[in-house]
């Protein structure tokens, strides 16, 4: 426990252990915490209902129990342990939450981004093969591309790969990624950067490497420029294939 | 080349989410972090091995990455830098560029007022009619003030106990550390303007009226007070005695307490002997001579409430001040009071001999004398 939090996992103690005060002085001080956190989540309330939810949890309602008064409670809190403070557990405990129940609505059902990502990959392409005749080379560069991407992301070290996906993949602000790393946004936006042109580096070494001149290494990047939906290799593969 | 690099960098940033996405999926290995662990590691309560070892994991965990991502944005945000910090900083750029404007533009428009009223009021001094005599009071009752003496009994400031001093000590004037220092700094060369009245301060050369302005019979140099004696009545009344009291300056607008802060220099009474000079010291009244060109000083008087003054001789000088303070040395020591009609400040005074002066009041008129302040003539 870190003796920072001493005061919030005697709270935390006596909340589980039924004492009404606790709870009361609980409820002022972290209900609010718990449901902007929610907010925070999703502005539209969608993570209201898991708030409410761990509200319940909190106070020891076990699922399925209808009077709450007359059963026995036994609180989450009780697995607060003071590695942090009751506020910033309670909100992880919250993400998770959060997290969880969108990952497996994914699993049940197709992300529509990615469904709309498929169509808008498959119309440019038929696009571009209607206005000119598709470079042959095309689908061979942008597998190159991706695969030397691939290697290069794996060669950087994982603070850097961490990095990249807080701010390209869970879309994070630089101020957010600077906070998970403890570092200034400033100083996110120049790793960011650097971690950029090392990967371009490596990019077009190993393109180098496989045997591509100066303007077929062009073409490969300018492949990815060119294409205006968001890249997508099946379709060009499936077309490589046939 | 630098265009392809963009460019380049720009394909690799449209790759990196897709690539990164299929990274995580590929790479993911391990137990992810429980709720406990990534809040101490968002409280950055996490050891230093641990929070490596959670790193590499999110590094390549997708579920991780979302967790920590949401519970990132589930924080508040960070507490701004103190607001003090905040609104002082802020605000002290702009403040410094309005008050160095302000100043730098007093500045020009005290020099161009003073050049226009120099010239403007000059010519009436020379007219100055004695037919327009008003009913003044008998200047007969006047008190003599000796050399040390706590001042002039309009002044009820006290005397600080330096004043006490004898008058021949060199150097120990002692009223002020700021008339220390300046008597540090003073055996300075004189610097003289026009043969007939040399001047010593940068105040008195800016306020010099223009030759052609100055009346037949050469008057003695006014030094002192910004606008000097042929100020006009606007700059008059507008501008602070320099050298004068603090009670002075607590009446005046922001542009006169500007100038007071400005001008911490002295103001210097040169006597067309420039060894033999006076010199007033802020805002105690205290007055110096000097008989070596101001290589020493002696206090001769303290809470005298003078601003400016007037030697027409080596031996000779008037000083004026506020409440119509007029205050008249004909052997260089000692000193007399000169009734006023008014109690008005008075602000510059030009005297010609022991007889003859004539001075400025704050707001803008001018008095002269032909006997001794017998009685004053407004011009």
């Amino acid at each position: 426990m870190d003796s920072r939090y001493a005061a919030d996992v005697d709270l935390a103690r006596r909340c589980a252990a039924g004492d009404p005060l606790a709870w009361e002085r609980f409820v002022a001080e972290y209900r609010p915490v718990l449901y902007r956190a929610a907010d925070a989540l999703d502005p539209r309330g969608g993570a209201r209902d898991i708030a409410d939810s761990l509200y319940a949890e909190l106070y020891g309602v076990k699922d399925g129990v209808k009077d709450a008064r007359s059963a026995e409670r036994e609180s989450l809190l009780r697995y607060f342990q003071g590695r942090s403070s009751l506020a910033t557990w309670l909100r992880a405990v919250l993400a998770q939450r959060y997290v969880d129940r969108l990952r497996a609505q994914r699993r049940l059902e197709p992300l529509p981004d990615e469904e709309q990502s498929d169509r808008a990959s498959e119309r440019s392409l038929r696009a571009a093969n209607r206005d000119e005749p598709a470079d042959p080379n095309r689908a061979r560069y942008l597998t190159l591309l991706a695969d030397a991407l691939s290697r290069a992301l794996a060669r950087l070290p994982a603070v850097d790969r961490l990095r990249l996906a807080c701010y390209y993949v869970q879309e994070l602000t630089l101020a957010e990624t600077g906070r998970l790393l403890k570092e200034h946004e400033a100083t996110s936006s120049r790793h960011l950067a650097r971690s950029r042109r090392v990967i371009r580096l490596d990019v077009e070494r190993q393109l180098r490497d496989a045997g591509l001149q100066d303007d077929q290494i062009a073409a490969c990047f300018a492949s990815v420029v060119e294409d205006p939906g968001p890249l997508d290799l099946k379709p060009l593969l499936r077309e490589s294939l046939q | 080349m630098k265009h392809a690099d963009n460019e380049r960098d720009t394909s690799i940033e449209r790759m990196l989410a897709r690539a990164l996405r299929a990274q995580t999926s590929a790479r993911a290995t391990g137990d992810c972090l429980d709720a406990e662990t990534i809040a101490a590691w968002v409280d950055d309560a996490l050891p230093a091995r641990e929070r490596a070892a959670a790193q590499a994991h999110v590094a390549d965990c997708e579920r991780c990455q979302a967790l920590v991502a949401a519970a990132i944005k589930t924080m508040p945000a960070p507490v701004a830098r103190s607001p003090w910090r905040l609104s002082f900083m802020g605000w002290l750029v702009p403040l410094t560029v309005a008050a160095a404007a302000i100043a730098i533009w007093i500045n020009v428009n005290t020099r161009r007022s003073a050049e226009s009223r120099a010239q403007a009021t000059a010519p009436k001094v020379a007219a100055a009619s004695p037919q327009q005599d008003v009913a003044l009071p008998s200047a007969t009752a006047q008190p003599s003030i000796s050399p040390g003496s706590p001042g002039s009994p309009e002044s009820p400031a006290p005397a600080a106990p330096q004043a006490q001093a004898p008058a021949t000590a060199r150097n120990k004037t002692t009223a002020h550390d700021f008339s220390d220092a300046l008597a540090k700094r003073e055996p300075a060369p004189p610097v003289t303007t026009p043969p007939a009245a040399p001047t010593e301060s940068r105040a008195a050369a800016e306020s010099a009226p223009a030759p052609a302005a100055s009346p037949a019979p050469p008057l003695a140099e006014t030094v002192g007070v910004a606008g000097g004696i042929a100020g006009g009545q606007r700059d008059a009344a507008s501008k602070p005695p320099q050298g004068t009291a603090s009670k002075a300056v607590d009446k005046m607008a922001p542009r006169a307490m500007m100038q007071g802060f400005a001008s911490q220099e002295p103001v210097m009474i040169v006597s067309p002997d420039s060894a033999h000079r006076w010199r007033l010291l802020d805002s105690r009244g205290s007055v110096q001579h000097s008989s070596d060109g101001g290589a020493s000083w002696e206090t001769q008087l303290m809470g005298a409430n003078v601003s400016a003054g007037s030697s027409p001789s080596s031996s000779i000088c008037w000083l004026v001040g506020r409440g119509g303070v007029v205050l008249l040395s004909t052997d260089g020591r000692a000193w007399t009071r000169i009734q006023f009609p008014e109690q008005i400040d008075l602000t510059s005074i030009r005297a010609t001999d022991d007889r003859s002066a004539t001075v400025t009041a704050r707001d803008g008129r001018t008095f002269s004398t032909s006997d001794r302040g017998v009685s004053w003539t407004p011009q």
